[in-house]
This record gives C-alpha cells, sequence and structure tokens, in this order.
C-alpha cells in the first residue's frame, strides 16, 4: 500500500459569515410523484434477514452442477425450514458441508451436485445439524 | 387490571455463544474467552467452570492448565460480539417496542399483563418467553435465557432460576410472576447473588440475619436506607414486588468517551506512546461523530504497569476554547499536551517503561445544539473534511485515511485484523476468531 499526504491544513481559515436563504416554490410538480416506489434492493432478491442471514465462502466443487463454484459466496438463513430440495449448510460429525437436502422414507441424504463426490447418507448415532439454508449466492468479477 | 411485568433477556456466557455459533467442533465442548492482551477470562462456559476455572483468573496462570483439559481459548473479538448482540436486540425488538438493552448480553423488555386472570395470563406469558428463547436460537444460534416478573430485580432472581431450569434439561424460559416455586427460590438465593449487591454489603447483611434474597425482601427498607443505603432500600423493594428501577427506553446520554488500551510489550519511546494516543483519539472522536456529540474537555493518560519496579501516571487535560469533534482541532490540542505530560525517566536516570496509554473526551453537547461563538477565535470547523474522513474509513475500511500522527495505515490495518505485534503498541490477541459478519474476507468458509 502506498501512503500519500493528501494536504496539509492551514490553522485557521477566515470564518465565512452564512447568508440566510428561504426556500422559493417555483416549477411545477413531477407527474411521476404518484407513481415513486422504493428502487430494487438486492438484499431483497436474496431473502436478507438482518438477524439471521449470514455468508458463508465456498471451497470446494462438490455442488457445482447446481452452479455454486469454489470461491462463491453463499447467502445462508439461519431460520428457514430446511425443505426437501433445498441447498442447505449442515454440521455432519463436526465438520461444515454444503450439499441437498433430500429425504428417502424416514432417513435424509445430503447430496452432492457433482458425480465426482458422493452423496452423504448419515447412519445411527452419526451427528447431523442443519446449520441454516441457502438462499443464494453471489459471485463478483475482479 | 393490567400490571406491568418485565423480562430480562440474558445471553449466557455471551461471548462464548459467539464463537461457538460459527465452529461446528466446538458444540458441546468447554469454551473460555479472554480479555484484551489476553490478560483474564471474561467468559466462560459453564463446562469450562466445571473444570474448575474461574471469571478473572490471569491467563498466564492457567495457560498449560486450558491446554491440557481441552478448553478452546478465544481472545476476545468484540467486532463479533457487537454484530451477534445488535442482532439479538433486533429480534428483541420484534417482540415488544419497549426494550431497554441493558449491556452487550442483557436487554430489559417490558411486557402487560392481565391480572384478572393469573393462571392463564401466566401460561400465555411462559409460552413468550419460550418462544423469544428460540426464535433467538433459532436465528443466530445463541442460547438465551428469558425470565419475566414483576420488577427487574425479581426478572434477575428468575433469571438465576432458570439456571436449574437448565441443568434439568428445561427450557431456561420462565414466567416467575406468581410462580409456584418463586418463594421457595428465594429462599435459597443467596443475598450476595442478588442484583446490585456487592460482597461487602452482603457480608453486613449476612451479619444482621439477612442472609437470602427472601430475608431481603422482608426486611424493613426504612431501616435499610438508614444502615445501608438508598440503593438497598430500593432493592428490598424491587425483591418484594413493587416496581423501582427505571425502565430506560433511551440510552441515558453519555457523560464522557474513555479509549485506551494496553500494550502488547512496553514502550519508552515518545514516538510510540505519541501514535498511540493518536489512534485513541481518532477512535474517539469518530464515535463522538457518529453519536453526533461535539465535547469540551480532553484529557490524555499513560501509565507503566503496576507491579514493575519504577512507576510512572501521568495526566494531562484541557478544556477547550469551544465545542468539537474535528480530530484535527483534537489533535493539536493532544499534542501540546502529550508535550506536558510525557516524561521519559525518573530523577536517577531510569527509563519509565510505559504499558498503557489513552485518551478521555467530556462535557459533551449535541452537535445540533450549538451557537454561534460570540468571538472568533480563529478556529475552523471542518464537518464536511470530518464526513468525507468517516465515510471513506468506512467504505475502504479502518485507517485508510488517518492523521500522519498515527503512524503507517498500512500496520494499522494490521492491528484490525489481529496480527501479532504488527505495530510497536498494538494489543496482544493472537487466539482471535475472525471477524465473520463484518468484514468479508473473514467470513465463514467451508470445504465442501
Amino acid at each position: 500500500m502506498k501512503v500519500s499526504i493528501l494536504t496539509t491544513l492551514p490553522h485557521s481559515h477566515h470564518k465565512v459569515i452564512p447568508i440566510v436563504l428561504a426556500k422559493v416554490q417555483a416549477g411545477f410538480p413531477s407527474p411521476a410523484d404518484d407513481y415513486i416506489e422504493s428502487a430494487l434492493n438486492i438484499n431483497d432478491l436474496f431473502q436478507v434477514d438482518e438477524s439471521s442471514t449470514f455468508f458463508v465462502r465456498v471451497e470446494g466443487s462438490s455442488m457445482i452442477n447446481a452452479g455454486i463454484m469454489n470461491g462463491d459466496i453463499l447467502c445462508v438463513r439461519r431460520d428457514l425450514e430446511p425443505k426437501e430440495g433445498k441447498i442447505v449448510i449442515a454440521i455432519i460429525d463436526s465438520e461444515f458441508t454444503v450439499k441437498r437436502f433430500m429425504k428417502k422414507g424416514k432417513r435424509v441424504i445430503f447430496e452432492a451436485a457433482n458425480d465426482d463426490y458422493p452423496s452423504i447418507e448419515p447412519q445411527d448415532g452419526q451427528s447431523v445439524e442443519i446449520w441454516g439454508v441457502v438462499t443464494g449466492f453471489a459471485r463478483t468479477f475482479k | 387490571m393490567y400490571k406491568k411485568l418485565y423480562a430480562l433477556i440474558d445471553c449466557s456466557s455471551f461471548y462464548c455463544s459467539c464463537e461457538r455459533a460459527f465452529r461446528a467442533d466446538l458444540k458441546g465442548k468447554a469454551i473460555c474467552v479472554l480479555s484484551n492482551n489476553d490478560g483474564c477470562i471474561i467468559s466462560l462456559t459453564p463446562d469450562t467452570k466445571a473444570l474448575g476455572f474461574k471469571m478473572g483468573t490471569p491467563y498466564y496462570q492457567i495457560k498449560d492448565d486450558l491446554a491440557q483439559k481441552g478448553v478452546a481459548v478465544f481472545s476476545s473479538n468484540y467486532c463479533l460480539y457487537a454484530d451477534m448482540s445488535k442482532r439479538i436486540v433486533k429480534i428483541i425488538r420484534s417482540f415488544s417496542d419497549f426494550v431497554e438493552q441493558y449491556s452487550i448480553d442483557e436487554s430489559f423488555v417490558q411486557f402487560e399483563a392481565n391480572t384478572n386472570n393469573i393462571e392463564q395470563e401466566r401460561i400465555r406469558l411462559h409460552a413468550l418467553a419460550e418462544e423469544i428463547h428460540f426464535t433467538i436460537l433459532k436465528k443466530t444460534g445463541v442460547p438465551v435465557r428469558v425470565s419475566i416478573a414483576e420488577t427487574k430485580t425479581l426478572a434477575k432472581v428468575g433469571s438465576e432460576y432458570t439456571k436449574c431450569l437448565i441443568k434439568q434439561g428445561i427450557v431456561p424460559a420462565v414466567c416467575f410472576w406468581e410462580h409456584p416455586d418463586k418463594d421457595g427460590y428465594m429462599k435459597t438465593l443467596p443475598v450476595n447473588d442478588v442484583w446490585g449487591i456487592g460482597r461487602q454489603w452482603s457480608k453486613k447483611l449476612e451479619m444482621s440475619g439477612i442472609k437470602t434474597a427472601k430475608d431481603l425482601s422482608m426486611a424493613n427498607p426504612d431501616l435499610l436506607k438508614k444502615n445501608y443505603s438508598i440503593v438497598m432500600e430500593r432493592t428490598a423493594r424491587e425483591l418484594s414486588g413493587f416496581s423501582c428501577i427505571l425502565f430506560e427506553l433511551v440510552a441515558p446520554e453519555r457523560k464522557s468517551l474513555v479509549r485506551s488500551r494496553m500494550f502488547s510489550h512496553k514502550i519508552t519511546d515518545a514516538k510510540y506512546l505519541k501514535q498511540a494516543i493518536s489512534f485513541h483519539l481518532a477512535r474517539a472522536s469518530e464515535k463522538l461523530r457518529s453519536d453526533k456529540l461535539m465535547a469540551t474537555e480532553l484529557s490524555i493518560f499513560m501509565s507503566t504497569g503496576r507491579h514493575t519496579e519504577i512507576t510512572k501516571y501521568s495526566y494531562a487535560h484541557q478544556t477547550l476554547l469551544r465545542p468539537t469533534n474535528d480530530i484535527i482541532i483534537l489533535a493539536e490540542v493532544a499534542d501540546k499536551l502529550f508535550k506536558e505530560c510525557y516524561v521519559k525517566n525518573d530523577k536517577f536516570g531510569n527509563e519509565y517503561k510505559y504499558s498503557k496509554a489513552g485518551v478521555s473526551l467530556s462535557g459533551f453537547s449535541s452537535i445540533d445544539k450549538q451557537s454561534e461563538p460570540l468571538f472568533d477565535i480563529g478556529i475552523t470547523e471542518r464537518p464536511a473534511l470530518m464526513k468525507i474522513l468517516d465515510g471513506l474509513n468506512r467504505k475502504f475500511g479502518k485507517h485508510t485515511v488517518v492523521l500522519a500522527s498515527m503512524g503507517v495505515p498500512k500496520k494499522l490495518q494490521k492491528i484490525e485484523a489481529a496480527k501479532d505485534d504488527a505495530i510497536e503498541w498494538g494489543m496482544k490477541r493472537g487466539l482471535m476468531s475472525k471477524r465473520f459478519t463484518t468484514v468479508w474476507e473473514e467470513i465463514l468458509q467451508v470445504k465442501i
């Protein structure tokens, strides 16, 4: 990083006395006034909830067929119910992973989206916890 | 008839819970968090307590013991804790408009109860307490205790009571108001554990036969006021169900702002001491501007440790000509104060080894309530420049633009990233976790 001195500031300036300005009404009201809506906000698109949304960076390629690539940032809601077919962050045997949440009868399966990676079918006695549901992912072009 | 009730929402071992929320391997594991400079334990989980560790114990005394017993140890990560706290308060506000954030990990909430049908109301409020607990747990991963009672002090007692529930595997949420166990529990709760009673006072109380919360609730308030203080009287009345402690919806106005830290190692050089003071002054003035306040009093101080051979405490203070929050004006005054109070060595020529320095601002007034000065004193505020300065530092990261007196921005950024000893007067926090929720480069990484 380069550091450059922007400017040196003089110790005092002459004081500027403000002039009182009255607001003058002019012009016609905009014909679009009745049509104003709030601008698009990407937080809405990602269903961001200020309390329960967390961002997580992905390392690896087991979800590549779901479009999620190495280095992508996932937007995760901790409070959403994990429904079948949703991509979730789960903790399986004390390790985080990202997989598609599926059900097979009474069992659950964490499905990879890449043929080179096995799906995870937790057995009895294995600890499983769903940490959050992925609501979208972001990738920026540098 | 309606009655006002108070809920206390208290995050158990809050700092530890924040650390656990981002670690898959720490579920059910013992954790503790250390104070600034990895000084001593400031937060610990019940299982760490059960291993024999205590709040406030210096880290160096128990370092090996902690490692041997497998306790996960963290330096304090206030960026993370502050953000998690903000999230939790936001959830609490969705339950009530009447929220008083009491500290980083405790909030009081006001609710109303219909006293015509107490049993039904108790069921409703108990369900509400559980809902608050589960909502916060689900959204943030942080477990909280919830206790509802007729006064703040009783809500605190109820919160202690929920610790017994945890031991029995019951959700720590309770409507303590008209609770069947209330009297029995208060008879077992030592007076020392009542909110606001110090150890000194509890000794005196015990000598006069007031040993439990129940005893105190039945003591004569007038006598307590005479023999102890008005605070003691108030506490007793609160325990008997009569609310005396005000509910503060808006945080009381700030009276002073202190920024200081211990250095990771001792400093003798004036240059580095000055940088540290500049650094703290910049932080304090930024806070002042974000709170829309101006200050009229500025002090700086520096001290050697108390346990060194040669000790020194220096302090200098100045009343400003007019209220300001302009870092450049403040820095000029601080520079003058530094020259006044910095002493390099004692009369025998032994160098003072400083271990702490800081600044204090006070005499606040709101930006909106400033009057034009009677005389031009030749000092011009630069609010626009301050706005740009704060904006740049917010947008491009802390310390992007700094006063040259603070030192080199790149090094300053390293102390924020908790790299040890990056700067001569930085802070020791080698065990800090990532700032998962406030810095893009540090978000949780998951191998998939």
